[in-house]
């Protein structure tokens, strides 16, 4: 074998010493005064038959002041790079491959065969320089691949130690960080992936490593280095857009069983494109809901219930700013514009530190950031929307855009149709999402993004309804150095939504309801050494709301004025959180975070007799506190642990634990979410929801870490859960504590989940047990419901079956279909009839007692992409989807209504049949 | 173009008619059988009625009287009035209690099983009066509907009122097709005295109709749409007239129909309330936990009539229910026959050579006792 290597680096060597004789020929000419870079190569490259590949990022604010005079093209080459970081290499195609700070090198080091590295992958540096008949770009990307990078201080000794190695790793095309993606060594196994920002620090041993990069969506590549010392490393990745080729996962460790996530899910835009859409919609939370562990309350329900939380406990972020209504159209789409979304994450459990204010999951949109290197758009019309994204280089390769507005045309169609019903119904809807990013310089980073939503509607009736998302974020990502990073963030968030009525002079009003949060914090990221992750920071939020104003419509209004106290609160958190890797085998994740929380005035708190319910006739007086005064505060540690054992290569064991607080609560007493819900911030009488879960989880993947297998069983507790007394009125009530009352919930359940990423056939088959259960039981009459036991809630669906699969005919067609089934929810069902003033009227007792039937759907699609031409002006591609292809009509609720003296029992269906929709989508 | 636009406009129809009501018979789910008590006091001359009843499962139609039972009026001034049942129906009744507004009276029931109830004390509320009654011809295209709105106007120059409640009788008269001269009996033929061409026909409100005007600066109901008369009927045919009365609710009373309308009426959007159960104010005197249906309460009442005539209206089309209706002329000889296949004489008529013929038609077409009653409402006019 060594008799062998030595022969092939011999070939090899002669080879470049040919190269090296032929680079003498070519001579160049040239007087540059403050030429920039790219002039400069442009010159030469007219002038010798050389090419230079080199990242743009290198070349920038550099120029050149050099006379040249019949000078071979090496001389002229390390003239000008002398005393830059710019390295360069010459191959034998007269391809000059520049670097930064590191040399290429075709030839091992000295003494390199005396050290005691296992040497692998040497003979692909000959292959290298045999280029076949590849297109430029994969022809550069082999290059990188194999040609031998030394990064760090060259004169020093390779000692056995450790050293770091830290960088980025982008998309290749349009310069935008990946997030997740993986970087390690096979031996020994060291890697990280990469976090929010692309970013790697990787702390691995010194001397000749491969380095081998993964990422969903993207071809693996590999890079050749010999390290030093520390150092950076930018990589670049080419996506996999169509799979050309079949990606083939070799005996590489997956995230399923290495990663410490459990209770996790990361769905990436590509494989939510292939999910059937509902009316030519792909909806990020339609998508969730086929997952594990998420459940809604029915079809077009505002909102998801994960892991038996209610809707407002799941912490809904889009550039780290929460959205309090995440959907338009009363429920019946996302907020999310798939354009703008790269992926999406879901923390079920074992949620790391650097979240707080939720208590039951973190939901987090990453949105993309622009193309760094050109213009591009892209978009699509579905029968209710249309939507336009366009991205690019504000400065190439350094500062990016990206903007993008969805909007539907759905009052247009209204008046097309020839039913009366539809006709004088309006309902409309738009949001709107940009977000620029700018590499000051290879330490600082500067992101600024925005998000606006409205929605507008009203039914045949003289009164309008809208609702209004809006947010902007400002962050500053700083690198101290290789092993810290920094993110400070500004963000702003808000929500409200008005009703207003004209019909009636007298009675026309006006109301109007909002929710402002500021929040300001500090993140850090710190990569010790390869065995620990350590982040940390510090978050205030503050709390403005608005809880209502109900006023006159017109000068012939009698509307007696409402103006609802305004509610003010803070809320603070520090946090630290360790990832250690104890050996191969084990991990632990040990994080805490603790919160502080203040209502503060101005305000007037009504006082109550201590001894009794709080109710309007318990009232003693009120007590009046000043602007900034401080009410309540409410405080505590929230511990999260996570563990992971690794049994073989191919399975694993996952134990986490988490409490959660949460300081604001949404107050419904409708089963859905609905867009008149409201906000309440804790105060003295509103205590803060506290949630405790504990989970265990086995992971195992099979047939080469092609199918990923996971079975968790979670048990979790929430308490101070809210709920209303009979007949509460939320909306302009300035008096909510008098119509709540506290109570607590119980939810566990077994999560199995089958996943195959790759292959003609993906996707994922799950089934779910699990139970939601609340109980309350106040201590004065009137305040239990069902006796004070333990009920099921409206989101309770025992048994759920979800299978989303997508099958490859060929490189531009695909099937996919979505088939989910549930036990049906459970409903509040009349207990008796009885005669009224000569109507039939129902009594309602127990709450929950009865279910609707169970849910079943089958949804298939056909996804046709235009042709691969790379060249092609305009990449299009066509979705037909039909949603419900067996029709059934699922049963959202039952409801009872006394009509002409009789009572009728009705059941409502959302979609009754099947929904064909088509959807265009390009890209240019 | 043209047929993508095609596709756009037939996935909404789709979309649009897919969300889908449907009716369906429910199964019975669990069962309370609670005591239900309607009484509502008011002054004047009325006699105080109270029903009692027992509440059924879902699935059935039947009620249950609650017979047998002590019921007994009492006025905070001492008076005790004990109402007596008529031959167990469950109907109470005491036609000599001259209720006063202002006065507070409370509801006492002892059932046969012995178990004691009693109401909350209730003030009897004055009601002003109703300023007017009106209406206006409105379309309504969401139910493709034609017909006139009517609304209640009224206010409480003390603000003292704040919440109403009304419920209405509706009156319409109505004509056979063929006007009915003679009678036939035991193959006699003699001239008809009643006339049953010409009927009326009455409803009265089964939904709950409240409103408040509490978060206004006067105590003024401006237009509240009471009922919608649509076209789809006879009703607006000839003459048609209203009967509103109104009654003044206390803010608790008014809670108790707001609970009741958003239980048992809400019309099963996404957005609808969870129902709940609806407390009303009478209580077990010895387990205050047991529910009883039905709320007590005590007003005056204030009433208004209009007629509407159908030359008040724009020209509408009014459906023809007598449309089917053909006559027949008989001899004598047939008219037994004709009977018997449920024909009716009408009058009689002369045939081309001078003889006696009947003009016969179907019952319906003639009687129209079998559709309303021929007798005049005393307040006609």
């Amino acid at each position: 074998m060594r008799v062998l290597l030595f022969f092939i680096f011999f070939a090899l060597s002669v080879s470049t010493s040919l190269l090296r004789g032929q680079d003498r020929s070519f001579i160049v000419n040239g007087k540059y005064e403050n030429t920039p870079f790219d002039l400069f190569i442009e010159d030469i490259e007219r002038q010798v038959p050389v090419e230079f590949l080199y990242h743009p990022q290198m070349a920038d604010s550099f120029y050149i002041n050099a006379v040249f005079h019949n000078e071979s093209l090496r001389q002229a080459l390390n003239r000008v790079f002398t005393g830059t970081r710019l390295r360069y290499f010459m191959n034998r195609d007269n391809k000059v491959i520049l670097t930064e700070d590191y040399q290429v090198v075709s030839e091992l080091p000295f003494g390199f065969f005396d050290r005691s590295y296992e040497i692998q992958g040497v003979a692909d540096v000959v292959t290298a320089d045999f280029p076949g008949e590849e297109e430029e770009k994969t022809k550069l990307q082999n290059t990188l691949e194999n040609t031998v990078i030394e990064i760090g201080n060259t004169s020093a000794v390779i000692d056995g130690q450790y050293a770091n190695l830290a960088g980025h790793i982008r998309d290749a095309a349009t310069g935008e960080p990946l997030i997740g993606a993986l970087i390690y060594i096979e031996n020994p196994r060291i890697g990280v992936a990469t976090d929010q920002f692309g970013y790697f620090s990787l702390t691995i041993p010194k001397g000749r490593q491969e380095l081998l990069m993964q990422c969903i969506g993207y071809k693996n590549t590999k890079r050749q280095i010999i390290l030093f010392g520390n150092g950076k490393l930018e990589i670049d990745m080419t996506e996999d857009v169509i799979p050309l080729k079949e990606v083939i996962i070799e005996s590489e460790k997956d995230v399923n069983i290495a990663g410490m996530q459990m209770g996790f899910d990361k769905l990436d835009v590509q494989s939510m494109k292939k999910v059937p859409p509902v009316l030519g919609e792909v909806d990020v939370l339609k998508i969730a809901l086929t997952l594990p562990g998420v459940q809604s309350v029915g079809e077009g329900a505002n909102g998801i219930n994960v892991r038996g939380g209610t809707a407002d406990q799941n912490l809904m972020l889009i550039n780290d700013a929460p959205i309090y209504n995440p959907t338009h159209l009363f429920g019946f789409f996302s907020s999310f514009n798939p354009d703008v979304i790269k992926s999406v994450e879901l923390h079920k459990g074992g949620i790391p530190a650097q979240y707080g204010g939720r208590i039951s999951s973190v939901f987090e949109v990453q949105a993309k950031e622009g193309n760094n290197k050109k213009f591009v758009g892209s978009g699509g019309i579905s029968p209710v929307t249309a939507r336009l994204t366009f991205e690019g280089p504000i400065i190439k390769n350094k500062a990016s855009y990206i903007i993008g507005g969805r909007t539907t045309y759905s009052n247009w169609i209204l008046k097309q149709l020839p039913d009366p019903s539809v006709k004088n119904s309006s309902a409309s809807f738009y949001d709107l999402y940009g977000k620029m990013s700018y590499d000051v310089n290879d330490k600082n980073t500067i992101y600024a993004a925005g998000y606006y939503s409205n929605d507008k509607f009203s039914f045949n009736s003289d009164t309008t309804y809208g609702y209004t998302n809006e947010n902007v974020s400002l962050q500053w990502k700083h690198i101290f150095n290789n092993k810290l990073y920094g993110v400070f963030s500004g963000v702003y968030s808000g929500y409200g939504y008005h009703i207003f009525s004209k019909k009636n002079e007298v009675n026309a009003f006006d109301m109007q309801y909002r929710i402002k949060n500021h929040i300001g914090k500090i993140d850090f990221s710190y990569f010790p050494n390869s065995s620990h992750k350590i982040d940390f920071g510090i978050s205030s939020t503050r709390y403005n709301l608005e809880p209502g104003t109900f006023t006159p419509n017109g000068a012939n209004s009698l509307i007696d004025e409402i103006l609802l106290e305004k509610e003010q609160g803070r809320e603070h958190a520090i946090y630290l959180g360790d990832k250690y890797d104890m050996n191969h085998r084990l991990s632990l994740y040990l994080g805490l975070r603790y919160s502080l929380y203040q209502y503060i005035g101005p305000k007037t708190i009504r006082q109550y007799a201590s001894n009794g319910p709080i109710t309007e006739g318990t009232k003693t007086g009120e007590k009046i506190y000043n602007d900034n005064e401080v009410i309540e505060t409410y405080h505590g540690p929230e511990l999260r642990f996570s563990a992971r054992y690794s049994i073989g290569d191919e399975s694993s064991v996952k134990l986490s634990y988490n409490k959660m607080r949460q300081y604001i609560h949404m107050l419904s007493n409708t089963t859905s979410i609905s867009p008149t819900d409201i906000w309440k911030l804790s105060d003295p009488y509103f205590k803060p929801q506290i949630g405790d879960q504990v989970s265990l989880g086995y992971y195992r993947n099979f047939k080469n870490n092609t199918i990923e297998g996971s079975v968790e069983g979670y048990y979790k507790s929430i308490d101070n859960l809210l709920d209303f007394k009979s007949g509460a009125q939320l909306i302009l009530n300035d008096h909510l504590e008098t119509d709540i009352v506290g109570g607590v919930g119980k939810s566990y359940g077994v999560e199995m989940l089958l996943k195959k990423k790759t292959g003609k056939l993906n996707g994922w088959v799950s089934y779910t047990y699990s139970r939601a259960l609340i109980q309350v039981d106040g201590k004065f009459p009137g305040e239990s419901v069902n006796n004070g036991e333990f009920y099921p809630a409206s989101f309770d669906k025992p048994h759920a079956f979800n299978l989303l699969s997508n099958w490859k005919f060929s490189r531009r067609l695909s099937v996919s279909g979505n088939l989910a089934y549930s036990t049906g929810r459970p409903v509040t069902y009349p207990v008796a009839k009885y005669v009224y003033r000569g109507t039939e009227r129902v009594h309602y007792s127990e709450r929950n007692q009865f279910r609707i039937p169970d849910y079943f759907r089958l949804d298939l699609s056909i996804n046709i992409e235009g042709n691969h031409k790379v060249k092609k002006l305009n990449h299009s591609s066509w979705t037909l989807a039909v949603y419900n292809i067996t029709g059934r009509n699922n049963v959202y609720s039952i409801y009872f209504v006394s009509q002409d003296g009789k009572v009728k029992g009705y059941q409502l269906s959302i979609f009754a049949e099947a929904i064909p929709t088509i959807t265009y989508n390009f890209r240019f | 173009m043209r047929f993508s636009r095609y596709i756009l406009v037939l996935s909404y129809a789709i979309l649009i008619h897919t969300n889908c009501v449907k009716e369906f018979d429910p199964p019975s789910g669990g069962y309370e059988n609670l005591l239900v008590v309607e009484a509502f006091l008011s002054d004047g001359n009325e006699p105080f009625e109270v029903l009692l009843s027992r509440s059924v499962q879902i699935d059935t139609s039947t009620n249950i009287a609650e017979t047998g039972a002590n019921v007994r009026l009492s006025e905070e001034s001492g008076k005790l009035y004990h109402l007596t049942e008529t031959e167990k129906s469950g109907r109470y009744l005491h036609s000599n209690i001259n209720a006063r507004v202002g006065e507070t009276y409370q509801l006492h029931i002892t059932t046969q099983d012995g178990h004691q109830y009693e109401s909350a004390k209730v003030v009897m509320r004055p009601t002003p009066e109703i300023d007017s009654v009106t209406f206006k011809y409105e379309e309504r295209p969401a139910a493709d509907l034609k017909g006139i709105q009517i609304y209640v106007n009224t206010h409480d120059a003390q603000n003292n009122t704040f919440y109403y409640r009304w419920e209405w009788e509706e009156t319409w008269v109505f004509f056979t097709p063929y006007p009915s001269s003679l009678v036939y009996i035991d193959g006699e033929i003699y001239p008809r005295e009643d006339n049953i061409n010409r009927c009326w026909k009455k409803s009265t409100s089964t939904s709950i109709e409240i409103a408040t005007s509490k978060n206004l600066t006067e105590d003024v109901i401006s237009e509240y749409p009471l009922l919608y008369v649509a076209t789809n009927t006879d009703r607006l045919g000839v003459k048609y007239s209203l009967n509103v009365s109104q009654y003044a609710l206390s803010e608790k009373s008014y809670n108790y129909w707001v609970e009741l309308q958003k239980a048992t009426e809400s019309l099963g959007t996404l957005f609808d309330p969870q129902p709940s159960t609806v407390f009303g104010n009478i209580y077990n005197i010895s387990n205050d936990s047991e529910v009883v249906l039905g709320y007590f309460d005590a007003s005056s009442k204030a009433e208004k009539r209009i007629f509407i005539k159908r030359g008040d209206l724009p020209y509408i089309g009014i459906p023809n229910y007598y449309d089917y209706c053909e006559d027949s002329i008989v001899s004598r000889d047939m008219i037994e026959e004709m009977m018997e296949d449920g024909y009716m004489l009408a009058y009689e008529t002369r045939n081309d050579f001078g003889g006696i013929e009947y003009v016969m038609s179907s019952n319906f077409c003639i009687d129209c006792t079998l559709a309303g009653t021929n007798e005049i409402p005393e307040f006609w006019e």
